[in-house]
């Protein structure tokens, strides 16, 4: 498991407003750590991920186009992604997208989490880290 | 040394990317993924599927987005997929053989990035873990497996820890560790 970074207290109050996953905020930092150790502007050299929450094109295209939890300005998903350093645009739409994941698993967080991130076993650490901290 | 990236062909009015490859006995094949918005409630899936000589010998259907599709000069064999979902990368090896041909996955993970396909040796590297640099958006990996492909499938054959003096340049190092003087340190294989 990856070190835990904890969210800075601009970073905890940002995902309290801006969290649409349906799921705590505890977790959401816990992903925030695992995915960017809290970098707003983390850029994965392998992949298109971007930003807080590691959010990639593919991401930002879904939100965009069945999410429901944000808005994000009739933005389509180019734009969207664009703006995936931007801390607040990251979370609204990283969060937007495990919504949308966890949908996809049928209700299933551990499966929708395994599905957002690395497969398994990143949703049973990721739960883990939100009932340890 | 390094894989030869193949341009996929302009893919037809219903497939999001398509790749013709030629390959021993099963002739000419094609890889075609499509992509589909079939189900509104469901999750966006595409489906990759390669046929020889016209027949279909295998379909795979996945949540993730195709980034690309490439060979592997010489190892014409094999047909890498990477795709993206949430905040990874799904990185997929087809393999077409035998007589009468079958199509098999050989090789399907999630990962942090993807891997660097190498064509001498044939191996993976597959790269893990985060290690940022000051001042910097990028991170560096601390970790790398290599995967061989042997007898048909890919083996872990070596992990390898990275020190903190690794440069995103020094990965392939860890195909000659001692000549190279790579700063690594083994680790236990999985």
């Amino acid at each position: 498991m990856s070190p835990y970074f904890p969210p800075t207290q601009v970073l905890t109050g940002m995902i309290s407003s801006l969290n649409f996953s349906g799921q705590s905020n505890k977790l959401i930092g816990c992903i925030v750590s695992t995915e960017s150790s809290g970098r707003p502007g983390a850029k994965n050299p392998g992949s298109s991920a971007t930003g807080l929450m590691g959010v990639e094109k593919i991401g930002a295209k879904d939100v965009a186009q069945h999410g429901s939890g944000g808005t994000f300005g009739g933005m389509n998903s180019s734009q969207l992604y664009t703006h995936m350093t931007d801390p607040a645009a990251n979370i609204a739409t990283g969060t937007s997208l495990l919504k949308l994941k966890i949908g996809y698993a049928k209700g299933n967080v551990q499966s929708g989490l395994d599905s957002y991130g690395t497969g398994a076993p990143y949703g049973q650490n990721e739960l883990g880290c939100a009932n340890g901290h | 040394m390094f894989s030869h990236v193949l341009c996929a062909q302009e893919p037809d009015a219903h497939s999001i990317a398509s790749l013709d490859f030629k390959v021993s006995p099963a002739g000419d094949c094609s890889v075609r993924v499509n992509g589909g918005e079939t189900n509104p409630n469901g999750p966006p899936t595409q489906v990759l599927t390669i046929s020889c000589q016209g027949k279909r010998l295998l379909s795979y259907p996945t949540q993730d987005a195709l980034v690309d599709l490439f060979l592997n000069y010489p190892h014409d064999d094999r047909v890498f997929a990477r795709w993206e979902g949430g905040s990874h990368v799904r990185f997929t090896i087809f393999r077409v053989s035998g007589n009468p041909s079958v199509g098999t996955v050989v090789f399907d993970k999630q990962l942090e990035g993807a891997p660097d396909v190498v064509n001498t040796p044939d191996v993976l590297l597959v790269h893990s873990g985060r290690r940022w640099l000051d001042g910097q958006a990028a991170s560096l990996p601390t970790s790398t497996d290599v995967y061989r492909w042997t007898d048909g499938q890919y083996l872990l054959i070596e992990s390898w820890r990275w020190k903190e003096a690794m440069r995103y340049e020094d990965r392939f190092c860890v195909l000659d560790v001692k000549t190279l003087s790579c700063p690594v340190t083994p680790l236990p294989l999985k």
